[in-house]
């Protein structure tokens, strides 16, 4: 087990090296110059000057190489650079943001969760009845409608028409921490979340608990007179898991990624927001940073999900 | 499970029932203002966001001159100024001895005195300020301040700190008479107590200069960093008092030291917050309550929607003429464009009243130059103005046009072009004698109703005219860069015309737009030079600043050259919509002033 986890944190350091690579030369590559966007306006007298500046602090006078090893090192050393659209540090920028993301996806991982396992669970138990069908519909439904969609029908019912909930921003905190104040504004952007996400995982518990059921040990299980509960969730639901766990893990990277396009439409201030921001005002630093926090995280999960499975799986060796 | 999945439920309706019940707690005490973007750099000299700029305005106050909304004009602040008093010197300089009041104070009770004026000018107009990364004009027009800018005089001429309550600033002989030469010696206090606590500002007969240990460490801490004061001010002389910045909402609170406006008016309103709002749906937000302030709303669907709500009595407006307008802009150096005839011929094919129907709903008017309807040299010359060529939609004016250029043949250089055998589509265009086809290559930006409206006009009326047109869209920073910098030598692709849109400030000053003097740099866009708008221009400008009759007459002048000449083709000059709570009083906003320039006048109705 130790030997498989040191083989694989190993084999991770040439990967986040390829795909820092990638991110670097892509982002360089983006057409347009963070310096003139950062100092339009800027007099003409002036604009040699300022330029200038902001090149060499930033770095771009060196070549790409030059570049790419400084901000590597610096990386390494924790510095994450300097945000060209926010005028400030990389960390200073996502810091609250990423706070607003998380807090955000806790409440749908949550719901999502709990939601899809026990609707996916019923589906394939009651397989054919009313309740399957509906969630079967529901999946694909929720597959097919985009994310803003949600979002838009939500904040015209619940926002503009019924006037429930407010229809976008950040709370205000005027008297300090409200979490009240923090529900209203997250309940529209949590529900559409929720939904979006809960169409893919319900179809896959589902279909990993189908698959289950019908395996021998399960009618041997029954044949014992065991009770239905303990037959579907002792011994279906635990070998449905390896899939499941799949879904949940990397719903648990999600965690620290923003949705950029429901970000948007409520107005969060989250990674997602940030990253569009950023995209938009071709601020490279910050572009690589998230996209490689991204990849990070990705990696990270897909490798606690590997040791996961022979947990819950004693025939998975890890060698 | 099944509790689980109860509880899971149970937990999703208890959550919204709660914050269901949770809103509008907001007491009276508080204006909400919603904002497009915020990016968070509350210091002048960093950021170029025009939303920053509110909640600057807010913090900043004081200043020697103001731009007065009723007057049009800059006038003394004498809330801050006890008086000044002019001289004009023997080499033709010019210097303005400004007596501060002796009341005055910063947020955090300290003493401002003239120490702070002339620190502010020393501090901004020097190099070190440019090595911290600001942009300042500050100083810009005195004596001395090129050396002082560049770092080869220790100190800045034109700068004398007399007493505690005295300084004075001397105008350079050569940047006079200026229209605008209140605008050189305008200038806010700084807090030199927070700033660079240790140094001093100290005055020689060969100017005045702070005398710090480490004044660029000093910048350096003001300007960079985490809690730098450009990102969280410490202290304010304005009307209110910065508190925080989280999550894109910026909070304020009501300065108690200050002593007033420059009508000496004072904010009523304690807290002031001003937060980022999705502006898809910022009249929406207004009207459920979330916001009591949304301004400059241009769109028509928009406007309708807030009216139906004015009429329920649920809201207000304050609707004025943008200081600015729409333009098509054309690069004058080179290319087809670079031909005043093809200018003209090119403004002939669009059609200005579609564009305002269709992208702004008619909440717009056409604009004939370089000028905003609601400025009052426009007020005072408009039936001239009237008289100009508005080149409205002609395409038989605009082959007339083209036909006294050299684009008069067919591909071959040789056969005469023929108007009747051209259709928008059948790709028979222009060429000249030297074979080169009439061609313009548009830039516009992405998801823009201008931009999708000009495109549909150019291509319904080019292949009538035989322009052979293409278009290529971009984000915002493509944009600047194909259009303000496409004299770069590294720039390979070089466009004709570019759709964008210009404000004014008071100080309305063509020198750097379209003087010659400017070519080849970005600030002259459009890439003119002319010799007959340089000759206006330095006239226009070398006017008295006590004479504002001579002034609009040449402005008038400058306004019929340029509309001959016609650098760029001006398409609409919009009408700006302020929104807010029926409920506030004074929110009388103008081009110039908006709601956080008259904030000391904006309060709730008892």
């Amino acid at each position: 087990m130790i030997k498989y986890c040191i083989k694989r944190v190993l084999s991770i350091i040439p990967v986040l090296f390829v795909i820092s690579v990638l991110l670097f030369g892509i982002s360089k590559a983006m057409p347009g110059d963070p310096v003139v966007h950062m100092i339009q306006g800027v007099k003409a007298e002036q604009y040699d000057q300022q330029y200038a500046y902001w090149e060499e602090r930033l770095g771009l006078d060196k070549s790409l190489p030059e570049q790419y090893v400084a901000w590597i090192s610096n990386l390494a050393q924790g510095e994450l650079g300097f945000s060209t659209s926010y005028n400030k540090q990389v960390v200073s920028v996502i810091k609250d943001p990423l706070v607003n993301t998380i807090a955000l996806n806790v409440f749908v991982l949550f719901f999502s969760l709990s939601i899809s396992i026990y609707a996916g669970i019923q589906c394939a138990v009651k397989k054919g009845t009313f309740v399957d069908r509906f969630w079967q519909v529901f999946s694909l439904t929720g597959r097919s409608v985009p994310a803003f969609f949600v979002s838009m029908c939500l904040i015209y019912l619940f926002a503009i028409k019924l006037g429930w909930f407010p229809i976008g921003g950040m709370p205000m905190q005027l008297d300090g921490f409200n979490l009240l104040e923090w529900l209203r504004y997250l309940v529209l952007p949590v529900t559409t979340l929720t939904l979006i996400s809960l169409a893919g995982t319900i179809q896959y518990v589902r279909n990993s608990m189908l698959e289950s059921i019908n395996q021998d040990y399960i009618r041997t299980a029954r044949s014992k007179g065991l009770t239905e509960k303990v037959v579907i969730y002792s011994h279906a639901f635990r070998n449905a898991l390896i899939p499941v766990i799949t879904i949940v893990i990397s719903s648990i990277g999600t965690l620290f990624t923003g949705s950029m396009i429901t970000e948007s439409v409520f107005g969060w201030e989250g990674l997602g927001t940030v990253l569009i921001k950023a995209l938009n005002s071709r601020d490279a630093m910050l572009i690589i940073v998230m996209n490689f926090f991204y990849a990070f995280i990705y990696i990270l999960t897909n490798f606690i999900a590997d040791l996961l499975y022979a947990v819950v799986d004693p025939r998975i060796k890890l060698d | 499970m099944k509790k689980l999945f109860k509880f899971t439920l149970c937990s999703l309706m208890g959550l919204s029932l709660v914050a269901c019940g949770s809103g509008d707690t907001e007491a009276r005490d508080t204006l909400i203002v919603g904002t497009p973007e915020i990016s968070g750099d509350f210091m002048e000299g960093f950021g170029n966001s025009s939303y920053d700029l509110y909640v600057k305005n807010l913090l900043t106050g004081y200043e020697t001159y103001n731009f007065d909304q009723k007057e049009e004009d800059f006038l003394l602040d004498e809330t801050a100024m006890a008086g000044v008093e002019t001289l004009t010197n023997e080499d033709g300089s010019k210097t303005y001895t400004f007596t501060v009041n002796e009341d005055l104070t910063w947020s955090d009770g300290e003493t401002i005195d003239a120490n702070d004026y002339a620190f502010s000018m020393l501090w901004q107009a020097g190099k070190a300020w440019v090595t911290a990364g600001a942009a300042s004009e500050e100083g810009d027009g005195l004596i001395g301040y090129d050396a002082y800018h560049e770092g080869t005089a220790n100190a800045f001429a034109a700068v004398q700190l007399i007493d505690d309550y005295n300084f004075s600033l001397t105008i350079d002989a050569a940047e006079l008479p200026y229209f605008y030469e209140m605008n050189y010696v305008s200038v806010k206090p700084l807090p030199q107590h927070i700033f660079s606590p240790e140094s001093k500002v100290l005055s020689t007969p060969e100017g005045a200069y702070i005398d710090a240990a480490d004044l660029a460490g000093d910048m350096a801490v003001v300007a960079d960093g985490e809690g730098a004061f450009r990102f969280a001010p410490t202290v304010s002389c304005g009307p209110y008092e910065f508190v925080s910045f989280k999550n894109q909402i910026v909070t304020l609170e009501i300065n108690e030291e200050y002593a007033g406006d420059p009508d000496g008016d004072l904010p009523t309103i304690p807290t002031v917050i001003v937060k980022y709002i999705d502006q898809s749906t910022d009249v929406d937000q207004l009207i459920a309550g979330d916001v009591d302030i949304i301004n400059g709303v241009v769109e028509g669907d928009k406007i309708e929607k807030a009216k139906k709500e004015i009429e329920a009595g649920n809201l207000a407006e304050s609707n004025y003429a943008r200081s600015g307008y729409g333009y098509v802009a054309m690069a004058n150096e080179h290319g087809a464009t670079a031909i005043k005839e093809v200018r003209h011929a090119i403004a002939y094919i669009l059609d200005n009243d579609e564009i305002i129907n269709s992208v702004l709903g008619g909440y717009g008017t056409s604009v004939a130059a370089d000028y905003g309807v609601s400025q009052w040299m426009y007020q005072e010359n408009a039936d001239a103005i009237e008289e100009l060529n508005y080149y409205s939609y002609s395409i038989a004016n605009a082959n007339a046009s083209l036909d006294k250029t050299d684009y008069l043949y067919e591909a071959d250089g040789v056969t005469l072009w023929d108007a009747e055998k051209a259709t928008a589509d059948n790709e028979y265009y222009r060429y000249n004698s030297a074979k080169e086809v009439l061609e313009i290559k548009h830039f516009g930006t992405d998801d823009n109703t201008v931009t999708d409206t000009v495109e549909n006009q150019f291509n319904a009326n080019s292949g009538l005219v035989g322009i052979d047109f293409s278009i290529t869209r971009g984000d915002f920073d493509a944009l600047l860069s194909a259009y303000y910098y496409r004299y770069d030598d590294a720039v390979e692709d070089r466009y004709h015309t570019f759709n964008l849109a210009v404000g004014f400030t008071p100080v309305y000053d063509p020198y750097y737009s379209y003087h010659s003097d400017y070519f080849g740099t970005w600030q002259n866009s459009t890439q003119t030079s002319d010799p007959t708008l340089d000759a206006l221009i330095m006239d226009l400008r070398s006017t008295s600043s006590t004479d504002r009759d001579a002034y609009a007459a040449k402005w008038l002048t400058f306004q019929q050259a340029w509309n001959d000449y016609l650098p760029m083709i001006p398409i609409y000059s919009n009408s700006y919509f302020d929104f807010y709570n029926s409920s506030l009083e004074g929110v009388d906003t103008s081009p110039l002033f908006d709601w956080s320039k008259m904030i000391c006048k904006i309060k709730w109705a008892e």
